[in-house]
């Protein structure tokens, strides 16, 4: 009877397999779907054999960079999206909401159209994290400490408004002549045309911010009780602060500067775990990860279903989806605080 | 509505009626039959015909965009012409006697120019070789230069016929890839050059008609054995020239580098399209 | 033997002396009461006392060691601290926030082991929450819900509880209760410091009470001896009358304003 600790439905391993068993079923789906059904397991085994093929290098080349970007990107909001509104304290935080996206979006685009990524390839998540970081800090500091949540989303909504601006001047004032019209692919996102050489620079940035991210876990159940309460269990929070923003801005950072702020998974998605994870923060990480990934790989699946063509932005699909949810919880929100 | 629609009808009476002061100012003398002698140019396309149809003393200005090398064939000849962007504030003190433009041109521009009384011009735009033969003609006859235009086109012709002559019609599979993945497909100038030139253009066969975006998976399942590209502004950087260092089109073009084609052979119908075609032709080897 | 011992506590914010030389000391065993009038600086001292950041001088040693250079769980495993406002951002379940209480315990990635559970049911019974343990906390009344934080305080094992107007918002019967529940703590090997505002559960249940007014001790000593119709003069402007404390002491209880 005492060991009831899983009477919010599942246990938390069994919804990290549930949800480990739902990506692998999306991976395989994503893998096959494109402008041609593709077999599988020929493409696969051509792949690996001496001269690949048309069919195993759509597989290898276009499909799976694609489809990993996705959960890499997926993974990175979602989980980031946890991490703030456990660590502001505040169910509207978000990447998307509180300058991290637009930040990097800013910081990619700045280092990409100014030529420097054709010099350092790293360049790109590294101006990415900059920007996600600065914008992070502006609000922060605009918005202060022990901010409400409406304080806290105006200065995001300021710092937004501004690095959107930036973005669009930049795109404006670039040399080349197909910027200005990539500034839906920075505000929307969209994970198309990808290469493994885009996975390979968003991995690493992205591994480190998680690792930092992960160990939070405890900081952000004790940021429950309050900061002053979370000080006196044990734990350092200027510390804690400053390594969860930079870990955000580096995982922000790399996935935006890959794909473009994708709008909404980064709020919804702890949302959407949080009842199956009995509201604790540090429980919400891991699974709040996986739901990101499966969120927004099945997004980029939809996107896939549609007439081709008008190759429509996944970032259309999240938001479509998002912004109704997002009027939902400033309604909740209102709620509980009347 | 009704007091919306009242209120721009009388503004635009009253810019027209401004305008019209402003003109009266600087009204052209005489609109002659006879051969031009203020000739303006407000698009790219028509500045490069002018340049090479006409004595310079006669042009009076043409577009900012002659200029750029990377636009324009005619890019030398123009320079110290003086240069106009299409606003009818800047024609106007030109007394221009004749005015060219062409499909792309700036609209307003050259409605308010006709309006005003002056000789006005538009070129239409062309996907084919007969097109450019019949715009070089069009212009030689309005600016009273046609042995000249007539030589043009002989030019033209003699070097296209040059590379023709060598080649098989049915040749290597061949497909125009640009940033963001546009190409181009049947009825294009394109599309006219690659056959000339002797390949085999695989944008027609899955089906592509005019301009129009493909994705990496098309560009694979086509199977281009060479690759064409001609990008704009060379040297600048954006997602969608990120793409053509796509590792896919690295691959593809592994046995036979892309070439690169200067824009400014086609951006505009006119002759150099006998330079695209040789430089086509050339890829063969 | 003393616990904790704070000497010339001060801070002053912009000019705005808030606490000015206060010597304050825990004794084991004892539940001390820090009593005074709004702005008096209670909460203010018993922050510093806690170890949270701030621009406070002086020293605060516990068992010998400075608090401020003290590890930061090693001071969280004996000193507990129930804030004022306490409130719960997420709608957690009594039992996970229980459980809480045993972070300064764990290390790294380390869950919560049988040792932690078998604590977090002690607590849990000694404050009479078991039977809630599957209700969110937002759903509790005020009663319970001080009880679930007292619980999770207790569940650090801290030697030191130290809290903040702990029963403001209850009534007398919840009162008694939670204070009960802090006696029986210090009368466990224990200490507590407790900030209140009802002088009559103060002197009822506190060994000893400190009278704080703008940043200073005024009185200090049993409730017989700080709650005396002169105190409650001077630093509340109240005139009292006589009552007994649970010593059968003598004690002053508030009745009407003075002055007046």
């Amino acid at each position: 009877m005492n060991s009831s600790r899983t009477n919010t439905g599942l246990s938390q391993g069994g919804i990290i397999t549930m949800f480990t068993l739902l990506l692998l079923l999306l991976f395989f789906v994503s893998l096959t779907l494109g402008s041609n059904p593709l077999p599988l397991l020929k493409a696969a085994a051509d792949a690996v054999s001496e001269s690949p093929t048309i069919i195993s290098l759509i597989l290898t080349e276009i499909r799976l960079p694609r489809t990993l970007i996705a959960l890499l990107a997926g993974a990175t909001l979602g989980l980031c999206g946890a991490v703030m509104q456990g660590l502001l304290r505040n169910p509207l935080a978000s990447p998307g909401l509180i300058g991290s996206s637009s930040g990097a979006a800013f910081g990619a685009v700045l280092v990409l159209y100014l030529g420097i990524t054709d010099v350092v390839q790293l360049a790109l998540p590294v101006g990415g994290m900059l920007g996600s970081l600065a914008a992070m800090l502006l609000v922060y500091m605009l918005a202060g400490r022990d901010a409400s949540i409406i304080t806290l989303i105006l200065a995001g909504v300021a710092i937004n408004t501004l690095a959107l601006a930036l973005v669009s001047l930049i795109l404006n004032l670039a040399p080349s002549p197909y910027a200005v019209q990539e500034i839906a692919l920075w505000m929307l996102g969209s994970v198309a045309d990808k290469g493994m050489h885009d996975f390979w620079l968003l991995l690493f940035p992205t591994l480190i911010g998680w690792g930092l991210l992960a160990g939070s876990g405890k900081a952000l159940d004790a940021l429950t009780l309050g900061e002053d309460t979370a000080h006196t269990l044990g734990f350092n929070l200027p510390a804690i602060r400053w390594r969860l923003f930079l870990a955000l801005a580096l995982a922000v950072g790399a996935a935006v500067s890959i794909t473009g702020a994708i709008g909404f998974v980064g709020l919804v998605t702890p949302h959407l775990i949080r009842p199956l994870v009995g509201h604790q923060p540090s429980r919400l990480l891991t699974t709040s990860a996986l739901g990101g990934a499966a969120i927004l790989l099945l997004a980029d699946i939809l996107v896939r279903l549609l007439p081709p063509g008008q190759e429509i932005k996944v970032g259309v699909i999240t938001s479509l989806v998002g912004a109704p949810f997002f009027l939902y919880l400033i309604l909740k929100t209102r709620r509980v605080q009347l | 509505m009704l007091n919306h629609t009242t209120l721009s009808l009388v503004l635009q009476r009253w810019s027209v009626a401004c305008i019209l002061l402003l003109a009266s100012i600087s009204f052209p003398q005489t609109i002659s039959a006879a051969k031009p002698q203020r000739i303006v140019s407000i698009n790219l396309c028509t500045d490069q015909l002018l340049l090479m149809l006409v004595a310079p003393e006669r042009i009076a200005s043409i577009s900012s965009l002659a200029l750029d090398p990377h636009s324009s064939y005619m890019a030398e000849a123009a320079s110290g012409h003086q240069i106009n962007h299409g606003k009818t504030e800047e024609l106007l003190p030109l007394k221009p006697d004749l005015v060219l433009a062409s499909g792309f041109a700036a609209r307003p521009a050259v409605k308010l120019m006709r309006h005003l009384g002056y000789k006005v011009e538009v070129l239409p735009m062309t996907t084919d070789i007969a097109g450019i033969r019949k715009n070089i003609r069009q212009l030689a006859l309005l600016v009273g230069e046609e042995s000249r235009g007539e030589q043009l086109i002989q030019q033209m012709d003699k070097k296209i016929t040059a590379v023709t002559r060598r080649l098989s019609n049915s040749g290597p599979k061949a497909i125009f890839y640009q940033p963001r993945g546009y190409t181009s497909g049947s009825n294009t100038l394109q599309d006219e050059v690659m056959r000339l030139a002797g390949w085999h253009n695989v944008a027609t066969d899955i089906g592509v008609s005019g301009y129009s975006s493909i994705g990496l998976e098309e560009l694979l399942m086509a199977q281009p054995e060479q690759i064409f590209t001609s990008s704009y502004a060379p040297g600048t950087s954006s997602m969608a020239q990120r793409q053509l260092q796509h590792p896919v089109i690295r691959r593809l073009t592994r046995e036979r580098p892309m070439v690169e084609v200067s824009y400014r052979l086609w951006i505009c119908d006119g002759p150099m399209i006998a330079d695209a075609v040789e430089a086509l032709a050339s890829a063969h080897q | 033997m003393t616990l904790l011992q704070a000497s010339n506590i001060t801070l002053s914010i912009d000019d705005t002396t808030i606490l000015d030389g206060i010597d304050l000391d825990l004794q084991a065993g004892e539940l001390l009461g820090l009593i005074g009038p709004n702005g008096a600086g209670k909460s203010t001292l018993l922050r510093t006392l806690a170890g949270l950041p701030g621009r406070s001088t002086g020293s605060v040693m516990l068992g010998g060691e400075d608090l401020r250079q003290m590890e930061a769980r090693q001071r969280a495993r004996t000193i507990a601290y129930l804030a004022q406002e306490s409130s719960v951002h997420w709608p957690l379940m009594v039992e996970r926030l229980v459980e809480l209480g045993r972070l300064p315990h764990l290390t790294g990635w380390q869950q919560p082991a049988s040792e932690d559970m078998r604590v977090i049911e002690q607590v849990m019974k000694q404050t009479d929450v078991e039977h809630l343990r599957q209700r969110v906390f937002d759903t509790l009344s005020g009663g319970e819900a001080m009880r679930v934080l007292l619980a999770r305080a207790l569940a650090a094992e801290p030697t030191i509880l130290l809290a903040d107007e702990p029963v403001a918002a209850l009534d007398p019967a919840h009162q008694l209760e939670v204070m009960g529940l802090l006696q029986q703590h210090c009368n466990a090997g224990g200490a507590a410091v407790v900030v209140l505002h009802d002088l009559a559960l103060a002197s009822h249940f506190c060994h000893r009470l400190q009278l704080l007014d703008s940043g200073r001790t005024v009185a200090a000593g049993t409730p017989a001896n700080v709650l005396t119709t002169d105190t409650l003069d001077t630093v509340y402007g109240i005139r009292g009358r006589p009552g007994f404390n649970s010593t059968e002491s003598a004690i002053t209880l508030p009745w009407e304003l003075s002055g007046g």
